[in-house]
């Protein structure tokens, strides 16, 4: 796989505003991540850590175009999230969020995913992509970790 | 979730598979009442439990009375039904399902699961439905088990489900049955969020009816909140008590049987570490993964379960602070639960390695509450660690067999 994220790649949060939410995009901020807005449905207007924040996807991309969004919604209503941000036209999406019913992801986002290519990783439970050093943090890895090598894998994720 | 055969049974019926008449009894007195109400000369007399592999195991009986209907139900009823899909001490009967007996003229194995090899809807139907289990059958005669992989959400044509049954000598009006059953199944399936439905056998008996002798039904834990009628039919009695807990606590957790505790949040890093453990010679307890989310009650809670096991003598706590989880949560649940217990430190040794988001911090609390735990950075040394410490409080290297632990993770039991 190519690289997906470097120091140019702009991040939309959604789900920005939570506790998790806020927790990891502080820290993705400090690690030199682009993050240019934020997502959730009736905070529209405000600013959170220093990023506009958004009600829609699509009116955070026509507002602050990006290139990857980066989702922490909790389980009922992340395939949902996910559906928007492919809908709203973003080209990558990481999605942290575990136990997501299984048919949500099948039907829901893995069919609109799949017609739309211009959408790669419609995942769930992964951890992320990050680009060091210190240029782009997308996703829940350890900023300790993520130091410059040549490559590296991280994480060994059981399928299911 | 697993639901019983009863409970499927009514499930499929009132989407319109056709089944035997029959009904449940939790007494030997209900269930010769039951068989009354239906038709002789025979009845089958099945004990509920959440595994399958009963007949071998005489938990399912042909009998020609309802006085015997009566008898054999006394006999089942509150009996430990062990089978070659149970846990060794198996599980105890508390219903068993009278059902009409019928002369089976011939036998198929029908499934719908979703395939976790490529992610795909799968239909599964063999002609095969003798004495051999399906998994027998697949694994000596791969080609008699034949598959239909679904395309994302389109649902099956009647012709492309024709063209696979037809493959297992199932056409004319038998056919024509068996397609309208498969395509309900794909609907049950996508409306109640199933993971598996399988019926086997699935009958043509000699009235020429065809009908599902025996039903089982998965569910997926994940989408339960959005299915109040499905959590109703959740029964928790078989669970082991430890498996229960933890369940209470949304912790993934499977008993294994020996004797090194481990707590690790992330399924992956759970399953490294019980390589770990095994490659250095010593026996997980366990397998343990903690949700990334998990608050500091939540860890106490897991911590608990291993402070409360008499069989382990070690206790092995590997947390990458990745991502969601910080490592001081984890931290201050072992202090938590600790104190909770009333004790100053664990009775058994207790090998901790932290690493990653707030690491440091994880490992200053501990410290500081001096619970006596060896920190280590690294899982390897950890693993050696904490086998030796196991080791050296049992006196002896634990003999129980690491297959049986295996088997017991990746076995279709469980919730």
């Amino acid at each position: 796989m190519a690289i997906l994220v470097d120091a140019s790649t702009r991040v939309i949060v959604q789900g920005m505003t939570g506790a998790q939410g806020s927790f990891h995009t502080e820290r993705a901020i400090a690690y030199g991540t682009q993050v240019v807005a934020g997502v959730t449905p009736g905070k529209g207007g405000r600013s959170h850590l220093g990023v506009p924040v958004f009600n829609t996807v699509a009116e955070a991309m026509s507002q602050t175009p990006a290139d990857a969004s980066l989702v922490f919604v909790p389980p009922a209503k992340a395939a949902n999230a996910i559906l928007e941000a492919a809908t709203a036209g973003v080209p990558l999406i990481v999605c942290v969020t575990e136990r997501i019913p299984i048919l949500s992801m099948w039907v829901r986002v893995k069919k609109p995913a799949t017609d739309q290519q211009s959408t790669s990783d419609p995942g769930r439970t992964v951890s992320g992509h990050s680009h060091p050093p210190g240029q782009c943090k997308l996703g829940i890895m350890p900023t300790p970790v993520s130091n410059p090598v040549a490559s590296a894998v991280l994480y060994r994720v059981p399928q299911r | 979730m697993n639901v019983y055969e009863y409970q499927a049974k009514k499930l499929l019926r009132s989407y319109g598979v056709a089944v035997p008449p029959g009904d449940v009894a939790s007494t030997p007195s209900q269930a010769e009442a039951v068989a009354r109400t239906l038709h002789g000369p025979t009845w089958m007399v099945k004990a509920q439990i959440h595994a399958g592999g009963r007949g071998p195991a005489g938990g399912v009986q042909a009998v020609h009375t309802p006085e015997d209907a009566r008898m054999v139900a006394e006999h089942m009823l509150g009996s430990q039904l062990a089978t070659s899909q149970t846990r060794p001490q198996g599980q105890i009967v508390h219903k068993v399902y009278i059902e009409q007996g019928c002369e089976i003229v011939r036998a198929f194995y029908v499934a719908l699961l979703l395939d976790s090899q490529d992610d795909t809807l799968t239909y599964l139907a063999s002609p095969e439905r003798g004495g051999d289990s399906i998994e027998e059958v697949a694994l000596r005669h791969p080609e008699r088990v034949l598959k239909l992989k679904l395309p994302v959400d389109e649902e099956p044509s009647a012709a492309q489900i024709g063209e696979l049954i037809q493959q297992i000598g199932l056409s004319g009006e038998h056919g024509r049955k068996v397609v309208a059953y498969l395509q309900t199944m794909y609907r049950v399936f996508l409306e109640l969020d199933a993971t598996l439905i399988e019926i086997s056998p699935l009958a043509v008996v000699d009235n020429g009816d065809v009908l599902a002798l025996d039903v089982k039904m998965s569910f997926d834990d994940n989408a339960l909140y959005r299915h109040a009628d499905l959590l109703a039919l959740r029964d928790e009695a078989n669970r082991e008590p430890s498996e229960a807990a933890a369940a209470k606590h949304g912790i993934n957790y499977v008993r294994l049987q020996g004797d090194i505790g481990t707590l690790v949040s992330g399924a992956g890093l759970a399953l490294a570490t019980l390589d770990a453990i095994v490659e250095r010679g010593g026996q997980p307890a366990n397998f343990m993964d903690l949700p990334p989310v998990s608050r500091q009650a939540q860890v106490a809670a897991a911590f608990r379960l291993l402070l409360e096991d008499n069989n382990i003598k070690a206790i092995l706590v590997n947390v990458f602070g990745g991502g969601i989880m910080r490592c001081d949560v984890i931290a201050d649940g072992l202090i938590v639960a600790l104190r909770e217990a009333g004790n100053a430190r664990p009775k058994v040794p207790l090998i901790v390695r932290l690493d990653g988001t707030n690491a440091e911090l994880g490992r200053q609390r501990l410290q500081e509450a001096g619970l006596g735990a060896v920190l280590v950075t690294d899982l390897a040394e950890a693993a050696n660690q904490v086998v030796v410490a196991a080791q050296s409080q049992s006196g002896q290297r634990p003999s129980s067999s690491l297959l049986g632990s295996m088997k017991k993770l990746f076995s279709r039991e469980g919730n």
